[in-house]
């Protein structure tokens, strides 16, 4: 022990290690919740290859989103791990004079339902559709950097943990951010005047074991204003085996 | 510790601690957003059409609580949603008659209803220098005939961002958000076809 000015050298020493992981934690702090903007819906999604129909002028096209990279690029994250496939859909109306109404159909109707239509079974291999409110409430996570960095600040402060983790703090940034992207990306209800075209993305949960999801059924429903007519668009679309390895990383 | 020590930790600590705070959560608040002014915009011929708007509770009283790092923000978004979407109308269409219920005043003289309606309202701050408000509205505005039938239906879907230092930046954004919100709905609503085809309709009868 050094006697000369008084103090223990290894004390001094333990009060700059407080010291810096102080610092460390309140840095860490708002480099933890710093999220990047994903980018808005633009070209890109309707150039690649994807599946249409064109019925009564009214075109429909779509290409569920596979890609882990392309999906980060909309979304910020890769969904897939959070068990939602999003679908990207282009609306256009062909016609010069017809409008339609368009919207997701969570299901398609049965031939029981509606006498036009063949009978064709669900099909969707555990893939549900799911509302953008739902898909957003469903990537909800909670903000615990406040109890974590208690956690690491010492024992002194860890009483103060089990009330804190009672606490709702909001969501983290980056399931806020999230959330803004499902909801602001999705595909609304529209009126399609002549000309004009609608896009934005579905979201369909997939079943936790992601080798059964084999198919997903994506419907929607357009109905012409003037004949009140109602068609059903209905893609069957094999989902590739890479998302299972997504999923399973 | 010793004094030499608390000389430097105490002002270091507060200092960071400060820093992180304003990148980070805050102290939360309550914003009250002003309705938008619609000055000279939308100057253009009315349509021809008598409008039922409804204007109820639930967009009237609207609020959005955000929740970031323990800090609450409140935003009165109602009042401000229901009087620009009012002075919007009125400058749209010839006759508008308010109510506050779908059922209200559906024997009236009218031939349209048009139904505002808020979809989701998101505020989020990504930090940086400086740091990033980035408000989100999804407004939805339908139209439907004495019937029933869809005569008009757009989602506005308005992101605003806000780039700036000091809590205001969460009230800035949010003004900005629903101002240019309306000046969308405005200019949706003035230059629909939907609704121009629907007004030729009515004179055509």
């Amino acid at each position: 022990m050094n006697r000369n000015d008084g103090h223990c050298p290894c004390r001094n020493n333990m009060q700059g290690h407080v010291l810096l992981l102080w610092i460390m934690i309140y840095l860490a702090l708002p480099v933890s919740c710093t999220t990047t903007r994903p980018a808005s819906i633009d070209t890109q999604l309707s150039t690649r290859e994807g599946d249409e129909q064109i019925r009564e002028g009214l075109r429909i096209y779509m290409r569920p989103l596979e890609d882990a990279a392309e999906i980060k690029k909309y979304f910020g994250t890769n969904l897939i791990e959070k068990d939602i496939l999003p679908v990207f859909v282009l609306a256009e109306n062909r016609t010069g004079s017809e409008y339609f109404l368009v919207e997701p159909a969570d299901r398609y109707p049965t031939a029981h339902e509606d006498k036009d239509l063949d009978s064709i079974g669900s099909g969707t291999g555990g893939t549900e559709y799911m509302s953008a409110t739902q898909a957003k409430k469903s990537v909800y996570t909670k903000d615990t950097s406040l109890e974590t960095s208690l956690i690491m600040t010492g024992p002194v402060f860890w009483l103060a943990i089990v009330p804190l983790s009672m606490t709702d703090y909001g969501p983290t940034d980056a399931s806020k951010s999230l959330q803004q992207a499902l909801i602001t990306q999705s595909l609304r209800k529209q009126t399609l005047a002549p000309g004009r075209t609608e896009s934005g993305f579905l979201y369909y949960h997939l079943p936790e074991d992601a080798t059964s999801a084999g198919t997903v059924g994506i419907n929607l429903k357009a109905t012409n204003l003037e004949t009140q007519h109602i068609m059903y668009f209905r893609f069957m679309k094999e989902l590739k085996k890479e998302d299972a390895n997504v999923k399973a990383e | 510790m010793s004094r030499r020590s608390k000389l430097i930790t105490v002002p270091v600590s507060i200092i960071v601690f400060l820093f992180a705070i304003s990148a980070c959560g805050g102290f939360g608040g309550r914003y009250k957003i002003d309705s938008k002014q619609m000055g000279d915009s939308l100057t253009g011929e009315k349509f021809p059409v008598s409008i039922r708007l409804v204007l109820n509770p639930e967009l009237c009283d609207h609020t959005y609580i955000s929740k970031r790092q323990g800090a609450k923000r409140v935003y009165e978004l109602g009042e401000a949603f229901c009087t620009s979407t009012k002075d919007l109308s009125a400058r749209v269409f010839k006759k508008v008659t308010v109510v506050s219920t779908e059922d209200d005043g559906i024997q009236g003289d009218y031939d349209a209803t048009l139904i505002p309606k808020v979809i989701d309202t998101s505020v989020l701050v990504r930090p940086g220098a400086p740091p990033n408000f980035e408000a989100t509205i999804i407004y939805e505005c339908s139209m439907v005939d004495r019937n029933n039938r869809m005569v008009f239906l757009r989602t506005i879907k308005e992101n605003k961002v806000y780039q700036g230092y000091g809590y205001e930046g969460y009230k800035i954004v949010m003004q900005q958000a629903v101002d240019e919100l309306f000046l969308q709905l405005g200019n949706e609503l003035s230059f629909s076809p939907e609704i121009k085809r629907f007004a030729g309709s009515l004179s055509a009868e």
